[in-house]
């Protein structure tokens, strides 16, 4: 008898599963130990994602990842402070939020299905994320979650009540869909100091910031896009949520 | 680092190690999981659960050297416990099997070459089953296999025979 064929017909029907984060996670629940199982697999690009309908980031690769697409849906937006379970249906995990951040009252929450895309454009990976936006004057103030564990490689790393944390700083600037960059700009955009969007009619710059760490499964990252905040106010705010129940 | 070390570490309430426990085991037990299962969000519930007993009852573990036995001994028994719940909801196994020999059920599975012989792996006895996963699929020692199932080994042996005998009829219509 061919034990080989045995072994390669469970092989094949074995490889239709991957370990991912949603294990690591229930994993995390069922322990609640902050400071075990720390892992280093499963890690995937980070981006910039802003509260947009439709956004597609540019490649930033980690592993087999070449970009990532990510779609919402702002029908199904939760408009109320979201419980524990409301966020595991919509999501399939619940990170921790605050109903006030840095003083600004919670909006909404907008889960957002995400593809993660080899280099041809194939699909590798499909996952839910949760963003939760707070209301604020003139911009934008938002806190970004994932599950797993994202690259936070660069900026400036903090201490966040114990947790490590990674502040990033940058120019965006807005632009038509035919503007050329002049050779400062791109510098800039190589030392990653600078942001180009295209696709609005008049130029715009915005001052933007992110502060992310993770913890307990979950890659938080709060973005303050025109509000002006320091880097101090973003540290108290990463802490709110750190130490929000 | 030898895995007996990294256990030990795991005992002495070094929490870090089960997430070097978890590098080594995880791919083989959720995949062991969905094999017995052939259901992947129970084989992920199932793999997550396991490791949280491993990280509740690992004092429980006299011997650092017995952890893969005991470690799929829990696999065992949450993937047989869930199979039991989760049959009264799965369509019938034969249904598969029936299926595939009137063409329609190529979609269930990766490659057309083995799905009739997946099939009769999956229509099997539980216990046969598992025993086959086990040794083809886990490449465990019958040893093994009677610690992580909870029989003689003499009982692995004659599972194993069993199994064998039925596969081989399919292998022989198969042309495999």
């Amino acid at each position: 008898m061919r034990e080989d064929i045995i072994k390669e017909a469970l092989r094949k029907k074995a490889e239709e599963i991957e370990p991912n984060d949603r294990i690591t996670y229930k994993i995390y629940k069922g322990i609640e130990k902050k400071e075990a199982f720390k892992m280093k697999k499963f890690k995937t690009a980070a981006c910039v994602c802003a509260a947009v309908v439709v956004l597609t980031s540019a490649a930033i690769g980690a592993g087999k990842i070449a970009g990532t697409s990510s779609t919402s849906d702002r029908r199904q937006a939760i408009t109320h402070l979201p419980s524990e379970s409301e966020l595991m249906d919509a999501v399939g995990y619940a990170p921790k939020f605050a109903e006030e951040l840095g003083g600004y009252k919670f909006i909404s929450a907008q889960p957002t299905d995400v593809n993660d895309k080899d280099e041809d454009g194939n699909i590798t990976n499909t996952y839910k994320e949760i963003s939760f936006t707070y209301r604020t004057e003139d911009g934008i103030l938002d806190l970004h979650t994932h599950l797993g564990e994202r690259d936070m490689a660069g900026g400036e790393t903090v201490d966040l009540d114990g947790i490590e944390g990674h502040f990033d700083s940058f120019t965006y600037k807005s632009v038509p869909p035919d503007y050329v960059p002049t050779a400062e700009e791109k510098a800039a955009e190589e030392a990653g100091t600078l942001q180009i969007g295209y696709g609005d009619a008049e130029p715009a710059e915005q001052q933007t910031n992110f502060m992310s760490w993770y913890e307990d499964g979950i890659t938080y990252s709060i973005m303050d896009m025109g509000c002006g905040y320091t880097k101090a106010d973003m540290e108290e705010m990463a802490k709110e949520i750190i130490n929000a129940k | 680092m030898k895995e007996r070390d990294i256990i030990e570490r795991l005992k002495g309430g070094d929490k870090q190690a089960l997430g070097e426990l978890y590098e080594i085991y995880i791919s083989s037990a959720l995949r062991t999981a969905y094999l017995i299962t052939s259901d992947r969000f129970t084989a992920e519930d199932i793999a997550a659960e396991s490791f949280i007993e491993v990280y509740k009852s690992i004092g429980k573990l006299k011997n650092p050297e017995a952890f893969k036995s005991w470690l799929y001994k829990i696999i065992v028994r949450l993937s047989w416990k869930a199979g039991k719940s989760a049959s009264r909801m799965r369509p019938d196994e034969n249904i598969i099997s029936l299926a595939d020999k009137n063409g329609k059920g190529d979609e269930y599975f990766e490659s057309e070459r083995y799905t009739p012989l997946y099939a009769a792996i999956d229509a099997l006895p539980i216990k046969l089953k598992t025993t086959v996963i086990l040794y083809w699929f886990d490449e465990m020692s019958i040893k093994e296999i009677a610690k992580a199932m909870g029989c003689f080994e003499g009982t692995v042996k004659s599972r194993l025979f069993t199994a064998k005998k039925r596969l081989r009829e399919i292998l022989k219509e198969e042309d495999l």
